[in-house]
This record gives structure tokens, C-alpha cells and sequence, in this order.
């Protein structure tokens, strides 16, 4: 399961939903965040981007015609479904900037922060975010993730964001996110840090291998690379669910769907030798 | 005597234009549009485009180590299906493939972005092959059960004339289908047919 947490709007507003889900399912991924940015503190009633909406609807529609009768004999345009989830990222690089994110906790999937100040950081590090990602597009490197702060990062369940598409720009920008991107991976090990596109369009995507084959370029082997698009990702998916669809964390309520007999199951194997 | 170890990289291009000034965006679900901007690039001109990147990004010493003993270079490359195998020495593979992923641009295709998508690494060229051959098949296969399966819903039209016209389809899908085999043979024939 590959996951691409930071796909911004911008790469799916221009092209047919049913494109963007086949060309991230042909690059490899799994589950998708849709990423809306907003720089202080944004309106109460902001609801998740209605691009989500259409891909989700899209993504229904493709399903539902793969399992269609025809195509199911010979299996091969099955393809596996892509999640899409939302995730707001909210811009704070003063202390007093940062916004209040209660009411959105129930509405996105994922919660992130992008700043370049550690008070920030460790301030929000208390509300309840998934996601913390240290801005390197000014001219110098954000600040040095220590120890302590590592610490705080593991026992409140957030995680690191590196963005690949730092790499694409401009030679400068690329310095400093190698640098930084270094440093965290020296710190952490790989721990706690999830790559991401941070894409603003479809062509600065890369398939997934590719995207940890990048990681080479900072210093994450090919393995360590694969937990940060993989399990770490899974982590944050769960830290977002558990906030946004739980009860204080504690109950869940989900809708108990009807059970496939054997007779059904039987008939439907049937079916296909037929 | 141990043999120099390479490895083979399987790599398609993509390109796309974000479509200013009434000019359409070149979509990249858009098969024949892409294939159409990548016909003008000679492998050549691919070698080169990844020997700039490798010195570009890896500096002096990186693009000796990787391109000076002559192990880069493009094996294969086939702008009808938009890849290229590439050879890299296994030590570096890392650094060519990394260069191919930080590849932006292709100004030889006329388009404002492009992207070297890896598909497959292999350790020889064999492999890499076998690897291209069901990528193609599987490719072949797609379009054409998407092809094949809308006159079959236009059967079920009761009326004469409706089964007289969908029959006149179906002959000349027969035709299309057997020009698209006869490509793939084509096309396999070329892939098998290369050599180390």
C-alpha cells in the first residue's frame, strides 16, 4: 500500500477525475491526499475541496463497472481502487498565527502544519494535528529537529512531511531541501517522516519506487524509504481517523453491511466459469 | 575474470503542456497526443538529455564515474510506445535513476514538462525485455477489450438496420483488430530482437 499524502488541489483540477485516479493508479499509489493550503487562520465553514468529492464519485463509478458483467471473466481491467482522502494544511510562521483547528477536526482526513518556526511547531504539536511539515521554501533552512522534539512527535502520534517536488524546481530550493531533508533523516532515521509529492500538478508526480529512490539522493536507504511511504503513512491515515471519526478518540460507530452467504458466493463463482 | 555488472532501466516518457493561450493542454491519458510529441526524440538525444542531468546534478565527478567508462547508454528506444531501456552501471544505478526522476524537462519534444517514469530496473537486458513484452501485451490487451466490448451492447438492438450497421462495424473492428495484432507482432518482434 503506497501513499501519497500531500497531492495539492491544483494537480487534479484541470484534468478529468477518471484520469487522475488512472494515472495514480499507474504510478503506484493506493490512497491519495487531496491537499487544500490556507495561510492563517482559515473561514469555520471551510468544507473539504469538491474535487474529493468527484474523484471519490469517480473512483465508485470506475469500481462498479470493473466488477460489471464482461469484463469480470477475463480479469484484466480490474484494477485496485484508489482512496482518496482530504487533508487542510494550514500556514503559520508566527507563534500568534497559529489558528484554532477544532472545527475542522471532524471534516478532513488529515490535519497538517506548515511552518518554519520551532515555537510554532511545539505549540501545535499539543492540538490535535497529523501532520507537521517545516517550510524550506525561503532561502534558508528551517529549524534543526532535535531530540526532544522527536520525542513529543512520537508520543503524540504526528509525523514529518518531506516533499519530493522541493527537488523539481529550482537548483536553490533544492539545495536547501536536501540539506534539511539530510539533517531529518539523520535525526529520525526514517522515523516518523512520510514522503510526499507536495505536486502541484500531474507531471511532478513520480511512481512510488521512484519517489524512494529519491530518498537515496538525502541519505534514506531503499528500505527505510519504504516504511516513510508505507507504514508511516498508514500510522498518520490512523491518527486522522481516529480524530476525526471517533468519539474522543475512544467509540467509533460504523455501519454493519450485510453479510455474502456461501450459497452467494457460490453462485457468483458460478458465474465466472460460465 | 568477473563481467562488468550493469543494470537495465525501463523508462517511459511523459510529457504535457499546461495549455496556455487557447492552445489545448496535452492530457497524459491522451495515448496518441503523447506519442505524437515524443515521435520528434531520437535516442540520442535521450542519452544526452541523462548525461546532462547525471553532470548537472551529480557534477564532474558523478558524471565520470557514471558515463565515463561508456556503461551509460540507451539500449533501446521507441517513441510508438514512449520507452527506452537505458543502461546504467550497477554501483550508480541509483544516481541514473535518480537523475531520471529529477527530470523535468525534454526540450527536443516541444512540451513545457516531461517525466522519466521507471518501470522496471532489471540485471540484464533479458529481463528488461520480458518485463516490456507484458507491459505491451497488457497495454494491448486493455484497449482492446474496451474496443470489442461496445458493439456488444449495440446487438441488442432489435432493429434490422441497426444489426445491418453494427455488422459493418464489427467487420471493420475485425479489420482494425487484425492490423493491431499484426502491430504487436511487429512490435514484439523488435523488443526480442535486441541484443546486449
Amino acid at each position: 500500500m503506497f501513499h501519497d499524502l500531500g497531492v495539492l488541489e491544483s494537480a487534479c483540477a484541470h484534468v478529468r477525475p477518471e484520469e487522475f485516479l488512472r494515472e495514480v493508479a499507474g504510478l503506484g499509489y493506493d490512497v491519495i491526499a487531496i491537499e487544500q493550503e490556507v495561510a492563517g487562520q482559515p473561514p469555520k465553514e471551510l468544507q473539504p475541496s469538491a474535487l474529493v468529492h468527484r474523484l471519490r464519485e469517480a473512483q465508485a463509478a470506475m469500481s462498479s463497472r470493473d466488477s460489471g458483467q464482461g469484463h469480470n471473466v477475463l480479469r484484466v481491467t480490474k484494477r485496485p481502487a484508489v482512496t482518496i482522502l482530504s487533508r487542510l494544511t494550514i500556514i503559520a510562521n508566527q507563534p500568534g498565527e497559529l489558528a484554532h483547528l477544532a472545527p475542522f477536526a471532524d471534516r478532513f482526513d488529515l490535519l497538517a502544519l506548515r511552518s518554519s518556526s520551532e515555537k510554532v511547531v511545539q505549540r501545535a504539536m499539543q492540538q490535535d494535528i497529523d501532520i507537521v511539515c517545516l517550510d524550506v521554501s525561503q532561502n534558508r533552512s528551517p529549524f534543526r529537529v532535535k531530540a526532544p522534539l522527536l520525542n513529543v512527535a512520537i508520543e503524540t502520534g504526528v509525523v514529518f512531511e518531506l516533499r519530493y517536488s522541493n527537488l523539481l524546481r529550482t537548483a536553490a530550493l533544492r539545495k536547501t531541501f536536501l540539506a534539511h531533508a539530510a539533517e531529518l533523516a539523520e535525526t529520525t532515521k526514517g522515523k516518523r517522516v512520510i514522503i510526499t509529492s507536495g505536486a502541484a500538478n500531474l507531471l511532478e508526480m513520480r511512481g512510488a519506487y521512484d519517489a524512494m529512490n529519491l530518498c537515496s539522493l538525502f541519505g534514506l536507504d531503499m528500505h527505510a524509504a519504504r516504511v516513510c511511504v508505507t507504514t508511516n503513512a498508514v500510522d498518520c491515515v490512523s491518527h486522522g481517523m481516529v480524530r476525526s471519526q471517533t468519539y474522543k478518540g475512544a467509540v467509533a460507530m460504523t455501519i454493519e453491511l450485510p453479510v455474502q452467504t456461501h450459497d452467494e458466493s457460490k453462485r457468483d463463482a458460478m458465474d465466472l466459469t460460465n | 575474470m568477473v563481467r562488468f555488472k550493469n543494470r537495465y532501466l525501463l523508462v517511459r516518457v511523459d510529457v504535457g503542456t499546461s495549455g496556455v493561450n487557447s492552445t489545448p493542454a496535452l492530457r497524459l491519458g491522451d495515448e496518441a497526443a503523447q506519442v505524437r510529441a515524443v515521435s520528434k526524440l531520437t535516442s540520442k538525444q535521450l542519452f544526452f538529455v541523462i548525461k546532462n542531468t547525471v553532470q548537472e546534478q551529480f557534477g564532474d565527478v558523478g558524471a565520470a564515474l557514471v558515463g565515463g567508462s561508456g556503461a551509460l547508454a540507451v539500449k533501446y528506444w521507441s517513441p510508438e510506445l514512449r520507452v527506452a531501456i537505458v543502461r546504467a552501471p550497477r554501483a550508480l544505478v541509483h544516481k541514473v535513476w535518480a537523475a531520471c526522476s529529477l527530470i523535468t524537462c525534454v526540450r527536443e519534444t516541444g512540451c513545457s514538462s516531461a517525466r522519466l517514469a521507471v518501470l522496471h530496473v532489471g540485471g540484464t537486458i533479458r529481463s528488461t525485455q520480458k518485463e516490456l513484452l507484458v507491459l505491451v501485451r497488457k497495454q494491448f490487451v486493455n484497449s482492446h477489450i474496451h474496443k470489442v466490448s461496445k458493439p456488444l451492447s449495440s446487438h441488442k438492438l432489435p432493429k434490422r438496420s441497426a444489426v445491418s450497421s453494427s455488422s459493418t462495424v464489427a467487420r471493420s473492428e475485425a479489420v482494425s483488430a487484425t492490423h493491431e495484432e499484426s502491430r504487436l507482432a511487429r512490435i514484439e518482434k523488435e523488443i526480442m530482437s535486441l541484443d546486449e
